[in-house]
């Protein structure tokens, strides 16, 4: 087991080093002077442009360029912000919090509301409730993630003026106030991008465990444990959910590139200061270094995410955690 | 699901009759109206109303649809070409150069596609239509290179590329006479349903203001003008959002139904 | 003294994809008294899976039993009963198993859970009395080591041992009757042997009466107290084991005692019985074996025999037998 988390751990970090190299390669391969790409069409003075010259390597061999990138990289140092003319490790540290709500509450939401919904759907197939499951689900997925987040600003803030339209705090909220005003306010701000990234998302978790449970709720061991007259409930949960699980886990690392699609439009909509919009604005002002870091931070967050999918899928599984 | 192939079909011809013929029979979608009726509902001249700017709501969803459909399928057409050449190569052979390219699609597919999609946009600046086909083709290609190499692994070792071998044929006319066209039918139906995530993308990238830029319209950047008068206007959003939406529909349910067609022995 | 288990007039149908209400199971008659092991044999198509799972009633979904049938259970009539009233019996009084032991197993639950699970689902505490206890049983099924078999995950477990596990889990409840539904049939021959020990170890030192499925006839010689041969959904003969084996009456009895490999005979291969057996809703009419028999009359084709006694103990549904022994 060991020996085999440590070679996945292998993997995941190449893969990190490898897509950081690709993305560094790419802004470089493209026509034009990369320092011209890299300055749009601001204004920047000789010695600021020098020291970007210098920091890019323009001049310099690519191999070059991309060995200095990576060793920057792991001191934590990942370039500096055209626009803000900040540290853009620093900018991307502001901005991680928010990100990590938003998504972290998303994934929570789905793979517990998801996965019950899911069972439920299995044990149940042909009811109503269970049909218009599968069907709701499927419709929201279609939606885009940014027009789901705009209908429901339309519905939840204007229509019927229950949630801010956008934001993650109150910025006139009393420095003074309290924790649970605090907190209430948190979450009266994370209400609408949170159901937006939920509805957008949650059909896939919600059919991958429907049909794994469709599966097991037939298996004779299932049939086994009611001739022994284990009661309903423990069957369900026991033994049509819980051996259901396995594929289902699997399915989380394959899940977390669709959050990140869905976290930078959602994050857009509702003006979320995460690093979602942060990309998207800074892909708008062709900051090209803070494009690259947040880029890489955000292929790190994937492979992180994808390890430790892989990692509890293998744990929840007997067959794979004994071989 | 059955039942949702014909309407996916319907769709699609709805969607594909208004990207084509829609642009010849309606108004000029980027001036203004003559008489400046500004956010107006339906009326007999505007059977969708009108916009901020006095513009006519269907004539810029016609031609909205036409620049959504075409960068769409040449998207797909790029992403098809390379996907299912690489995916051949990776899958189709063995040794080292077949290997490498594996390794490759897998380094490809580990990147999130909005990533490297947001990456090249900064690094091009304003996109026309073409550089944007270009780009999402571009970061479009992985998925279908490995089902592609998927099917060239399976069919490697079928039975009448094996007779081929028998008779004489070169790895290479194995490969390309024999083993790619099998891999066609798969291929095809990736690209169908990669149409609709490529519909997405492009109005995406065009809501966050760096796809197509107004007063071009495009059904993401009508999105995006539309934020501004919720409002007020909420037909406004509706109007092409809706339209997405289908499309986006159309697109799946065809793919689903190809599917069906193409490999009914596995669902 | 009552007996058992009485099932009378058991009709069980299916839905199928041609047929909504196919009849797998015609109306078949049988009692269990405490103690006795009865055998069920028949070949697959039968109908003797569906008759062994109507009495605990954990029939497929769709499966229904037919208006007449009567189960009782210790005098109680089990066919008018609720799935709520149905499930204290299972296990406390009424155990089964099942053919494959491994897929019989949770394979994300270790072995002792799942004893423990039998255990308490009757209402007695878990804990480590309950732990100790499954250890018990594990050695009472001829485990060599049952901590460590305990301990286990069931992938990790050989075929015999599984099964072994299984008759554990089946004994936690302490039934009164154990329903064994083709038990060694996936196993090796010579595990098939102890498995067969075993359960007859166990049934005698419990009093528990058992019925045992299975398609081969030669397993149930010398251990079975009855045997109920079962074509296509209907009984065709029941007698106690010697006499069956020794003066078996009905042709199909017969043939299928002809098939069996013999050390004492001449003939060095079995003699098949001709053509193949019926599938539900294709049966024939009159006896449904007469297109096989080698002694079919006129009268076989037209009606179908019922289960008359030949002797006391002796039952065979038979034109032919019944009118040989001048019933």
């Amino acid at each position: 087991m060991i020996g085999w988390v440590l070679r996945r751990t292998a993997a995941a970090v190449a893969l990190v080093v490898l897509g950081t190299i690709v993305l560094v390669v790419l802004v470089h391969l493209l026509p034009g002077d990369p320092l011209t790409a890299i300055i749009g069409d601001r204004a920047i003075d000789p010695a600021a442009r020098d020291a970007l010259a210098a920091r890019w390597g323009i001049g310099r061999p690519l191999p070059t360029v991309v060995a200095d990138f990576l060793r920057n990289a792991l001191h934590g140092d990942l370039g500096t912000s055209l626009a803000e003319q900040r540290p853009v490790a620093t900018i991307l540290r502001e901005r991680l919090g928010p990100t990590i709500l938003l998504g972290g509450t998303t994934l929570l939401v789905n793979f517990t509301v998801g996965l019950f919904l899911g069972t439920w759907s299995a044990l149940h197939p042909e009811s109503r409730r269970a049909r218009a499951i599968g069907a709701i689900s499927l419709a929201t997925y279609t939606i885009p993630a940014f027009v789901i987040g705009l209908g429901l600003v339309w519905l939840g803030a204007i229509a019927l003026p229950w949630f801010p339209a956008g934001g993650a705090s109150d910025p006139l909220l009393d420095p003074e106030a309290g924790l649970v005003a605090v907190l209430l306010d948190r979450a009266h701000h994370l209400a609408l991008p949170l159901l937006t990234m939920v509805l957008a998302t949650i059909a896939v978790p919600i059919r991958q465990q429907r049909s794994a449970a469709l599966e097991t709720a037939h298996a004779a061991w299932v049939v086994a444990a009611r001739a022994r007259g284990v009661a309903p409930r423990r069957v369900a949960w026991q033994h049509v959910w819980r051996p259901a699980l396995s594929p289902v886990i699997t399915l989380l690392g394959l899940w977390l590139p669709m959050l990140v699609s869905g976290a930078v439009f959602v994050e857009a909509v509702f003006a979320w200061p995460g690093i979602g919009s942060l990309l998207a604005t800074a892909t708008a002002q062709r900051d090209i270094p803070l494009v690259i870091g947040t880029g890489v931070v955000v292929i790190l967050l994937v492979q992180v995410g994808s390890l430790l999918a892989d990692i509890l899928q293998r744990l929840l599984d007997p067959v794979q955690r004994t071989a | 699901m059955t039942r949702a192939r014909p309407l996916g079909i319907a769709l699609a011809l709805v969607v594909v009759m208004l990207a084509v013929l829609g642009p010849l029979l309606t108004a000029d979608p980027l001036t203004a109206t003559v008489d400046g009726l500004v956010l107006q509902g339906p009326t007999a001249r505007h059977w969708l109303g009108t916009d901020q700017f006095g513009r006519d709501v269907l004539a810029r969803l016609a031609h909205g649809a036409r620049l959504s459909l075409g960068i769409a399928g040449l998207a797909i057409g790029i992403a098809l070409v390379i996907g299912s050449f690489l995916g051949l190569l990776a899958g189709g052979r063995d040794g080292l150069g077949a290997r490498l390219c594996s390794r490759a699609i897998d380094l490809a597919l580990s990147l999130p596609r909005v990533v490297v999609l947001l990456v090249l946009v900064a690094a091009t600046g304003t996109l026309g239509p073409l550089a944007l086909a270009a780009v999402l083709g571009l970061t479009g290609w992985p998925a279908i290179a490995r089902l592609t190499r998927g099917e060239a692994e399976r069919l490697r070792h079928a039975p009448y590329v094996l007779a081929a071998r028998t008779l004489g044929a070169s790895p290479r006319r194995q490969l390309l006479a024999h083993v790619l066209p099998g891999t066609l039918p798969a291929a095809l139906i990736a690209a169908t349903l990669g149409v609709a995530d490529v519909l997405l993308l492009e109005a995406g990238l065009s809501y966050l203001g760096i796809g197509v830029q107004p007063p071009t319209p495009t059904w993401g950047n009508m999105i995006l003008e539309a934020q501004g008068h919720l409002a007020t206007a909420p037909r406004l959003l509706l109007i092409p959002a809706l339209a997405l939406v289908t499309a986006t529909a159309a697109a799946t349910l065809l793919g689903d139904a190809l599917r069906a067609r193409l490999s009914p022995h596995r669902r | 003294m009552t007996p058992l288990l009485e099932v009378e007039r058991l009709q069980v149908t299916v839905p199928t994809p041609g047929d909504p209400d196919m009849v797998a199971v015609d109306g078949v008659s049988f009692a269990v008294a405490r103690g006795e092991f009865v055998a069920l044999v028949g070949e697959s198509g039968c109908g003797k899976s569906l008759t062994a799972l109507a009495i605990p009633r954990l029939l497929p979904s769709g499966a229904r039993l037919g208006p007449d049938t009567s189960i009782r259970f210790d005098g109680v009539e089990l066919t008018p009963h609720p799935e709520s009233a149905m499930r204290p019996l299972r296990g406390a009084r009424i155990a089964m198993i099942f053919q494959d032991p491994l897929a019989s197993l949770n394979p994300v639950m270790r072995v002792a859970d799942q004893i423990v699970e039998a255990i308490r689902a009757h209402g007695t505490s878990g804990g480590a009395r309950a732990e100790a206890r499954a250890i018990e049983l594990l050695s009472e099924v001829g485990i060599a080591d049952p901590s460590r078999c305990a301990a286990a995950w069931p992938h990790q477990l050989s075929g015999g041992m599984r099964q072994r596990v299984m008759i554990a889990i089946a004994l936690a409840g302490e039934p009164d009757l154990l329903v064994a539904d083709e038990p060694t049939t996936a196993l090796d021959a010579t595990v098939q042997a102890q498995i067969l020990e075993l359960l007859d170890t166990v049934r005698r030192a419990r009093g528990m009466a058992m019925v045992l499925i299975t398609h081969d006839l030669a397993i149930v010689a010398g251990r079975a107290d009855r045997v109920l041969v079962m074509y296509a959904g209907r009984i065709v003969e029941a007698a106690a084991t010697t006499a069956l084996f020794t003066t078996p009456a009905h042709p199909y009895t017969r043939a299928l005692l002809a098939t069996l490999p013999r050390l004492d005979r001449d003939a060095l291969l079995p003699d098949p019985i001709p053509g193949a057996v019926p599938s539900p809703g294709r049966w024939p009419t009159g006896c449904r074996f007469h297109p096989r028999c080698t002694r079919a009359r006129a009268a076989c084709h037209e009606a179908i025999p019922p289960l008359d006694p030949i002797t006391a103990h002796h039952h065979v549904a038979c034109w032919v037998a019944s009118d040989e022994a001048g019933a």
